[in-house]
């Protein structure tokens, strides 16, 4: 970890990160932050390639994928990995993935289906179904004062009625808006959609292991070890201490207002945002209290802006072997991806 | 001062005056401190203590030099805001000439001195979280030395040997890689204080230090302190309320009220004069004032120590003075068995606890810090769910979501601190707060609101922001919008730690007169005397586990309970028990209300 420390802690197997704790003595914990930070970049740019539009690599980036899932396994956070970010992460992937497939029609490769959405041109009129929907929507937020169910029910019963009726209508006027829309899902741009979601998932995975593990004095030591003057360096540092106690406030404060009812009854949009708001107040409260005695507390160690560079003390880490390695790698993997044009799927003979 | 004191002063403050500037000149805030005169000999363990806004903290920040330099003064006015002067062994740390600094005719008041007197004085704030600066143990232990600029090999063995002093040598090891939420209140309390021994003070101030600490805590950290005190000839002043370690640790005790001091007496003496006491609003010891309401004297004077009661107090009562304790005899409202709870951690809070509480009973929930009480009491509020076990509430099993989302209706919960559960800029609007997520009737609502502020004796302040009013009065706000919403089961999480004698009176007045209208209350509580005075039966928790249920004179009176337990007895039940090693039958009193009664009622008064 930070400093000259090569034998793990005592005792303790895992160290709080930025985000939940990392096993201290995983392979990327060791890692000096910048070579995490060119990795990161580097790996990025990789993947950036690999989901070219022309010439997607779908193995590789499913390699790199895995090879920062597993890093971030070694280091025993992949479970908070999943635990937090899967019901988010998977979502907007898919849906990435299928706008990309709505609005991309290519047929090369072969359609597999072919769905037109939309002509061109909007009309401007009535319809049954349009009346249903809005008789259904506006009964509905009259009666419940709530949307969600209305839209749903007036889309159901819209749809049934005109399946079943046809859906006629009265146009006023034909205004040509937009480009014609029609669903192509072919052999190519379903390859390029799914590449494309991969690798925004795959630089989502890249990033988190910047931030799940590393701890926050690893910065304050890369913030001496490139010669930012200490003060800045310790008001970053006084700075995460601080969200790192506004968090554990918001966690009471949350729960506080859960003793005081808040989830009691069902609320609406409006009601929610009203009650985040009401947060404000006593974490507002809670962060300036805690500032003035913050304020006292580094008075009372002897900090003044005057400062001279204290001394270094278990915050800088030198950069080992493993960090040549990690950096070499990816300077191999940049060139064989740009200079070389690597495709592993072409040269797999897959695509 | 003049070099000519026999005994050398490590403080000597004269006619000290400030006021707090505000962002508006045009009208200044009163002064907080007005005209103090104090000395503090060289290694003397000196004890402030006061009522709450008396200005203690204020003069402890003077002695350090926070004040008046570390503060901005709006325009250089010093002259407004400051007066008199603060010397710290030998060395000038703050005065002001009042001819200095003219501008545009007028003297606003030079400021001089060395003023923050790091590190050769260090100061330990109440709040343990605050004053974790860095996001490691041994970053916070060594801050201080990396500014005095000492070399690395040096800072090694200081951060080493500091947290040995204060016991917490066997962390050392893993310091680095420990973070502050990693440890308890108690034990980052001892982590400033080691950060601050680590610079090696001539003078050690400690601002109510141990509020958050259980009581074994609270005397394992003073206990430390005066080792160092006398190891190494530390001057100590101490801000406390608790008389016991006033008197215990402190040479003299300084009393500051109104901003001034009012007396400074022996340790020994301090706590005999009970009118001055009483008028100061100062916690006295339980024995001092059972034997000022009865009229006995040990040598003429009041006795504060149980060896003193065992000389002049009667030997003689009566067994059957011995009050029965009562049975619970409502409806079990809340069953919990076998609860357990891990966090998401891993860290196991709970490793079966059982319980139960009858309407209209008041149980207390104690505990050292880190046992586990705030947890239960979470899990009965529907704010956590259990891990194991189970909790039935008013006949409802709690590990279903839909009777944990509806918790709130049914049990109370007041937390710790009052600022953590005040939503609104207004009082009655706070009250509110929680009668509008009931889904209640504007009427309704605005009938209860006044009926809760009258419980809590707030109807005065209805209108005003709850911010802004004292501590009290805002952990008073807190129980009021709670008690609206007309829970069977009322939770109060510590609700008198931090606050001074006169609060914590207000306080347990007031939930003594809940009970008395039939409410059902589980207190949580580091305070033995509440549980001795106010409570029915208690519950201990060690280790997330159970370990005593019982009446308060059953654990208090048995001495191997409270080794049990890591508790203390308070005063008075601890006099009973001593009585009985010189009389067999002696009765167990349990508090100063069945000693008096006892006394009074034997005629021996």
């Amino acid at each position: 970890m930070a400093g000259t420390k090569k034998s793990p802690a005592h005792g303790r197997k895992f160290v709080r990160s930025f985000l939940f704790s990392v096993r201290i003595d995983s392979p990327l914990a060791r890692l000096h932050v910048l070579t995490k930070l060119f990795a990161i970049l580097a790996l990025s740019l990789v993947i950036v390639q690999f989901i070219n539009t022309e010439a997607p690599d779908p193995i590789g980036t499913i390699l790199l994928i895995l090879l920062t899932l597993l890093a971030l396994h070694l280091c025993g956070v992949l479970r908070w990995v999943f635990r937090s970010y899967l019901l988010v992460i998977f979502p907007a992937l898919l849906g990435m993935a299928l706008v990309w497939v709505a609005f991309n029609p290519d047929p090369r490769g072969g359609v597999l289906l072919e769905i037109p959405i939309y002509s061109g041109e909007l009309d401007i009129g009535i319809s049954l179904g349009l009346g249903l929907f809005l008789a259904v929507l506006i009964g509905w937020y009259v009666v419940r004062k709530e949307i969600f169910w209305g839209l749903v029910g007036g889309i159901a019963l819209a749809v049934a009625i005109t399946s079943l009726l046809g859906n006629p209508s009265l146009t006023f006027a034909r205004v040509p808006f937009f480009h014609p829309l029609t669903v192509i899902v072919s052999r190519n741009n379903l390859t390029v959609a799914v590449t494309k979601a991969l690798g925004y998932g795959g630089m989502i995975f890249i990033s988190l292991m910047l931030v799940m593990t590393t701890r926050d004095i690893e910065f304050i030591g890369v913030m001496r070890q490139v010669r930012i003057p200490y003060v800045v360096a310790f008001f970053v540092s006084t700075m995460l201490r601080s969200l790192n106690m506004a968090l554990v406030d918001y966690g009471t404060i949350r729960q506080a207002q859960v003793a005081r009812g808040v989830s009691l009854r069902r609320k609406n949009l409006f009601q929610v945002i009203a009650d985040m708001a009401y947060m404000a107040v006593p974490l507002t409260a809670s962060i300036l209290r805690r500032s003035s005695e913050v304020g006292d507390a580094i008075l009372i160690r002897g900090f003044t802006m005057k400062a001279k560079e204290p001394t270094e003390f278990h915050e800088v880490r030198p950069f080992t072997l493993a960090d040549g390695v990690v950096v070499g790698v990816c300077i191999l993997f940049l060139i064989a991806t740009f200079g070389f044009h690597l495709n592993l799927t072409r040269w797999m003979g897959i695509l | 001062m003049d070099g000519d004191s026999v005994m050398a002063a490590m403080v000597e403050i004269e006619d000290l005056h400030w006021r707090y500037p505000t962002f508006d000149e045009a009208e200044e805030h009163p002064w907080t401190l007005k005209g103090i005169n104090l000395r503090v000999e060289k290694g003397e363990f000196f004890g402030i203590t006061g009522p709450s806004g008396a200005g203690k903290t204020t003069l402890c920040k003077a002695i350090m030099g926070i004040i008046p330099h570390g503060l901005k003064i709006p325009f250089g006015l010093y002259n407004h805001h400051f007066r008199g002067r603060v010397v710290v062994d030998g060395e000038l740390v703050s005065a002001v000439d009042p001819e200095g600094n003219v501008v545009d005719g007028e003297a606003r008041g030079r400021l001089f001195g060395r003023g923050i007197m790091s590190p050769k004085v260090g100061m330990v704030l109440q709040d343990p979280e605050t004053q974790f600066v860095k996001m490691s143990l041994l970053h916070e232990v060594a801050f201080g030395l990396q500014l005095l600029r000492l070399p690395r090999e040096e800072i090694e063995v200081r951060v080493r040997q500091a947290l040995e002093m204060v016991g917490l040598g066997y962390l050392a090891d893993d310091a680095e890689y420990i973070h502050p939420n990693d440890l308890s209140g108690g034990q980052k309390q001892r982590v400033a204080i080691a950060s601050l021994l680590a610079m090696r003070p001539e003078l050690l101030i400690l601002d109510e230090p141990t509020s958050d600490l259980d009581p074994l805590g609270k005397r394992e950290v003073i206990e430390t302190v005066r080792m160092l005190h006398d190891e190494y000839q530390m001057t100590v002043i101490i801000v406390e309320h608790d008389p016991e370690i006033l008197r215990r640790f402190c040479d003299r005790i300084a009393l500051i009220e109104d901003g001034q001091v009012q007396c400074v007496d022996e340790a020994t003496s301090f706590f005999r004069h009970m009118d001055r006491l009483e008028r100061g609003g100062i916690c006295r010891f339980e024995v001092s004032e059972i034997a000022y309401r009865t009229g006995i004297y040990h040598h003429g004077a009041i006795p504060i120590t149980i060896e003193e009661c065992l000389t002049c107090f009667p030997k003689g009562l009566d067994a059957s003075l011995q009050p029965e304790d009562p049975r619970p005899q409502g409806e079990v409202l809340l069953e919990v068995k076998d609860l357990t709870y891990t966090y998401e951690d891993g860290t196991q809070a709970l490793r079966g606890v059982n319980f139960q509480l009858h309407r209209g009973e008041v149980l207390a929930l104690l505990g050292t810090n880190g046992s586990g009480k705030t947890t239960v009491a979470k899990i009965l509020n529907g704010i956590y769910r259990p891990t194991s076990g189970t909790v039935t509430i008013l006949g409802q099993d709690i590990t279903r979501r839909s009777v944990r989302r509806e918790l709130p209706r049914h049990v109370g919960y007041v937390f710790q601190n009052p600022d953590h559960q005040i939503f609104t800029r207004r009082v009655r609007d706070e009250i509110a707060y929680g009668l509008k997520n009931l889904g209640l009737s504007e009427e309704e609502i605005a009938e209860r609101t006044v009926q809760a502020l009258e419980a809590v004796n707030l109807t005065d302040k209805a209108d005003e922001d709850p911010l802004f009013l004292g501590k009290g009065q805002r952990q008073r706000v807190a129980v009021a919008s709670i008690l609206a919403m007309r829970p069977e089961i009322l939770i109060v999480d510590e609700p008198t730690t931090g606050q001074d004698y006169r609060m914590v009176s207000g306080i347990m007045e007031l939930l003594e007169n809940l009970h008395s209208q039939g409410n059902t209350v589980l207190i949580i509580t580091h305070d033995m005397t509440l549980v001795a005075n106010y409570c029915e039966r208690v519950v201990v928790l060690l280790n997330g586990q159970d370990v005593f249920t019982g009446t308060p004179r059953e654990l208090f009176g048995n001495p191997e309970n409270l080794e049990r337990t890591q508790l203390c007895a308070p005063q008075a039940i601890s006099l009973s028990v001593a009585m009985r090693q010189l009389k067999e039958d002696f009765p167990l009193l349990l508090n100063k209300a069945e000693w008096i009664r006892a006394l009074q009622t034997q005629r021996w008064v």
